[in-house]
């Protein structure tokens, strides 16, 4: 950073010229349409262009005067800030959001992309395992749920926003009472099975029927005690909403072998973070239920092929139809994954800004097949180094992109 | 020595620079960094300290709502042995920083969880077994065995009078074993093909063709004998009791459910299942083994059937695969093959099962083995998840000579 930079700030329209034909001729010169161009006109203070030395400044200053625009050349001043400004990183994936407009001089003051990071490692989480392991082996189970929040407390307390750690702030008594009633509940089932396989399946469909209403009581009891700089989430849970999402569109989904799955996958997100709020603030949902739909090919081929398989099945060796079977569901599992997580976080967004997530197929399935190979390998041993590669995964492929209200929430709570 | 830290007044969200000073009595003063003001003053014996979580910071929490934060653990560390010396306080994360515990942590997780596997489980699930009613599982066998004649069974098509001698053939071993209920009962097997088994309730199953495979009676004693064995030692119970802990247990350790998981947690879970499965089958050899010397029949019987049984199996297979082979290339059918290939498709003729045909096609069977010997790696790597052991195997400790010479 030798040579002093400049940004390139709009200030407005030129005394004596026609706004119409201003606007016109800007939109000419950086080919743009008409919305963004409004957007610009519109602003207060916008950017135009970030960091370029004092020639090309004054080329663009006086571009710009010509066709009858204000612009300033403003020295950069580099304040250190806490926040890292980084430009546009590739979010321009067919799955990214509408309200994302990749382009250079649109960032600025207005929005600011903020990565999610991750800062813990595998080993140190190893240790912090094995003991879980250790633990809940000798108490038979019954010490689970300590073992489960310190997990959650090492994932939330390594997962940072602009600088701002998750907090997890349960204690593992809360958890208890309803873990073993769940517990004893699959024990039941066991033990009915045992007694007849007509029980049995009876009491597996009952608790089929208690899942959701398990999952929507699990979700806002795990959101109230997600901290937030201090901030908690909140979970609404409508029961009747709960069993629709939960039971009713998964249920159709099967009994329609699979056509109808993209359809209940969308009711299930749009459920999950449309019931979301943090601080006041609520979480929206805008994605488009076309794009859900790309989904089914793959799935349909695999339920086809593994049917083949099944009837079939005196002519094909069983060891290597079963190989078969599991790995293809492997990849159409990885497949869903990675277009359900994009299709979730590019449709997610609050007032005080909105979410990017570029999740890669090829590289995911890559970490997959990795993960996998090595706890095969090592007999599990692997796992916590798998977890965290997983949780890092993750992190360096979700940004938010904060706006105004953003910075003035953080600021106000200290 | 003072803790440096973030202070939280609960009041507002908003945060200070602030310090942490103990002095000789345990009093803790809350300092502010900028000014030196004084903010609280709380005995630590008032204070609520957060337990280590890996390096992630630690919170203490004061009487009025007020917290700190902190990154110094080891001083926070140093306090509490000082003011609160209690062993489990983070007993957990002692455990954790040092390495020699960690590393000893893994060998005593991965020794208790093989020996509970291996010794453990199977020990109590015996236990277990013995202390429940013999009779638990009646309705649970009764509903299988009607799930299966509407399923995969069909009905006997042996004669009385075979059955009849069979029966009373039979009847001395089942007299032997009355407090078990055993019922022997016959079935036309359909894909499953020359099989016995048996129920927890006592009901034994033979399909006609593993009676007609036989070649005398004995050597159908010898598989009843195994039978009973099952019931006798309740493998049905028990197997049950191992599946469900190991499904269990295993799903609790690999906790919060992805796809990855729940994949990598069956493998285990097969895998175990049927190393116990193989032990089973090896008690009721056992007891076949038993029985036989008993009542002074000759061992070689049961080792006659199993290889006969073994030997029609692969066949099986290996005529499956040349004839779908030879499909496939359409090669034209030689004349052996074609009584195979449209006998196959007539279930209903009583002589048609294609198994019969292993005896017409001897000749190609025993050219086809030779060339498809299976590989070391193949046969090893299978055994894993077979639920029988090995043939071989089985017939090894019949074709000893019994310990006391018959007369």
């Amino acid at each position: 950073m030798s040579a002093p930079q400049f940004d390139i700030v709009f200030r407005g329209v030129r005394e004596g010229f026609d706004i119409s034909y201003v606007k016109a001729q800007f939109a000419a010169l950086f080919k743009l349409d008409a919305v963004k161009v409004e957007r610009i006109f519109k602003s207060k203070r916008i950017t135009l262009k970030n960091h370029v030395d004092e020639r090309v400044a004054n080329i663009f200053v006086a571009r710009l005067l010509a066709i009858g625009v204000l612009a300033d050349k403003v020295p950069v001043v580099l304040v250190p800030s806490k926040a890292i400004y980084v430009p546009d990183n590739g979010e321009t994936s067919t799955y990214a959001h509408e309200m994302h407009q990749p382009v250079e001089f649109l960032y600025g003051e207005h929005i600011r992309r903020i990565a999610f990071t991750f800062s813990g490692n595998g080993f140190e989480y190893f240790k912090l395992w094995i003991i879980n392991v250790l633990v809940c082996i000798l108490s038979a189970g019954i010490l689970y749920p300590w073992a489960q929040v310190r997990s959650l407390r090492y994932f939330y307390q390594n997962t940072h926003l602009d600088n701002a750690e998750f907090r997890y702030t349960s204690n593992p008594q809360k958890i208890f009472l309803v873990q073993f009633a769940l517990m004893f509940y699959i024990a039941c089932v066991c033990y009915a099975f045992l007694i007849s396989p007509f029980y049995g399946a009876v009491s597996l469909i009952g608790l089929l029927g208690v899942l959701p209403l398990y999952w929507s009581k699990r979700s806002t009891f795990q959101q109230q005690y997600s901290f937030y700089c201090d901030t908690a989430f909140q979970q609404t849970s409508n029961l009747r909403d709960a069993y629709a999402v939960f039971l009713g569109w998964p249920l159709l989904a099967v009994l329609s072998a699979g056509v109808l799955a993209p359809y209940a996958v969308f009711k299930i997100q749009q459920y999950r973070v449309q019931t979301m709020s943090i601080g006041g603030y609520a979480f929206s949902f805008s994605a488009n239920i076309k794009k859900y739909f790309s989904l089914l090919p793959p799935l349909l081929m695999a339920e086809i092929i593994t049917f083949a398989c099944v009837y079939y099945r005196e002519y094909i060796p069983v060891g290597f139809s079963v190989l078969m079977i599991v790995g293809l569901w492997l990849l159409v599992f990885v497949r869903w994954w990675v277009a359900l997580v994009n299709l979730q976080w590019n449709a997610t967004s609050t007032k005080l800004g909105y979410f990017v997530a570029t999740w890669g197929l090829p590289d995911y399935n890559k970490l997959v097949i990795n993960n996998l190979l090595l706890c095969l390998l090592t007999l599990g041993i692997y796992w916590p180094w798998a977890k965290v590669r997983i949780a890092k995964y993750k992190a360096t492929h979700l940004a938010f992109f904060a706006n105004q209200r953003f910075k003035k929430w953080r600021k106000s709570l200290g | 020595m003072a803790l440096q830290g973030i202070w939280f007044d609960g009041k507002t969200s908003a945060s200070q620079s602030v310090e942490l000073r103990m002095d000789n009595a345990g009093e803790i003063s809350v300092i502010h960094v900028a000014n030196q003001t004084v903010l609280a003053h709380a005995p630590f014996s008032a204070i609520r300290v957060s337990s280590r979580v890996g390096n992630t910071p630690r919170f203490l929490y004061f009487p009025d709502g007020e917290k700190f934060e902190t990154k110094q653990h080891d001083l926070i560390d140093q306090w509490l042995q000082q003011h609160r010396p209690s062993f489990w306080n983070n007993l957990a994360h002692q455990l954790e920083t040092h390495t020699y515990f960690v590393a000893l942590t893994l060998v005593l997780v991965v020794t208790i969880t093989w020996a509970t596997a291996v010794y453990g489980l199977p020990a109590a699930s015996r236990y277990i077994a013995f202390h429940l009613p013999q009779n638990v599982m009646n309705r649970a066998a009764t509903e299988t065995l009607q799930l299966l004649d509407k399923t995969q069974l069909k009905p006997t098509k042996l004669d009385a009078q075979t059955r009849a001698k069979i029966l009373a053939y039979f009847a001395p071993a089942i007299n032997q074993n009355k407090d078990l209920h055993i019922k022997v009962i016959f079935r036309g097997g359909g894909h499953i093909g020359a099989n016995a088994f048996a129920l927890p309730d006592g009901t034994v199953l033979f399909t006609d063709e593993i009676v007609r495979l036989s070649k005398n009676n004995d050597e159908l004693l010898a598989v009843l004998a195994h039978e009973i064995g099952h019931v006798k030692y309740r493998h049905s119970l028990r197997s049950v009791i191992q599946g469900s802990v190991i499904s269990f247990g295993v799903a609790m350790l690999t906790g919060d459910l992805s796809a990855a998981s729940n994949l990598l947690a069956s493998l285990p879970v097969v895998i175990t299942n049927m190393s116990y499965s193989r032990n089973f089958e090896r008690e009721a050899d056992d007891n076949s083994l038993v029985f036989l010397d008993a009542n002074h029949i000759e061992r070689h019987y049961f080792v006659d059937l199993m290889d006969r049984l073994t030997y029609q199996a692969e066949c099986h297979e290996l005529l499956i695969g040349s004839h779908l082979k030879d499909k496939l290339t359409n090669k034209s059918e030689t004349s052996q093959s074609s009584s195979a290939s449209s006998s196959k498709n007539n279930e209903d003729d009583a002589d048609s099962p294609e198994w019969l045909d292993v005896e017409a096609h001897k000749e190609q069977c025993d050219k086809l083995m030779a060339e498809h010997k299976k590989s070391f790696f193949d046969k090893k790597l299978m055994g894993y998840f077979a639920s029988h052991p090995e043939t071989n195997e089985r017939t090894l400790k019949f074709k000893q000579q019994p310990a006391n010479t018959q007369h």
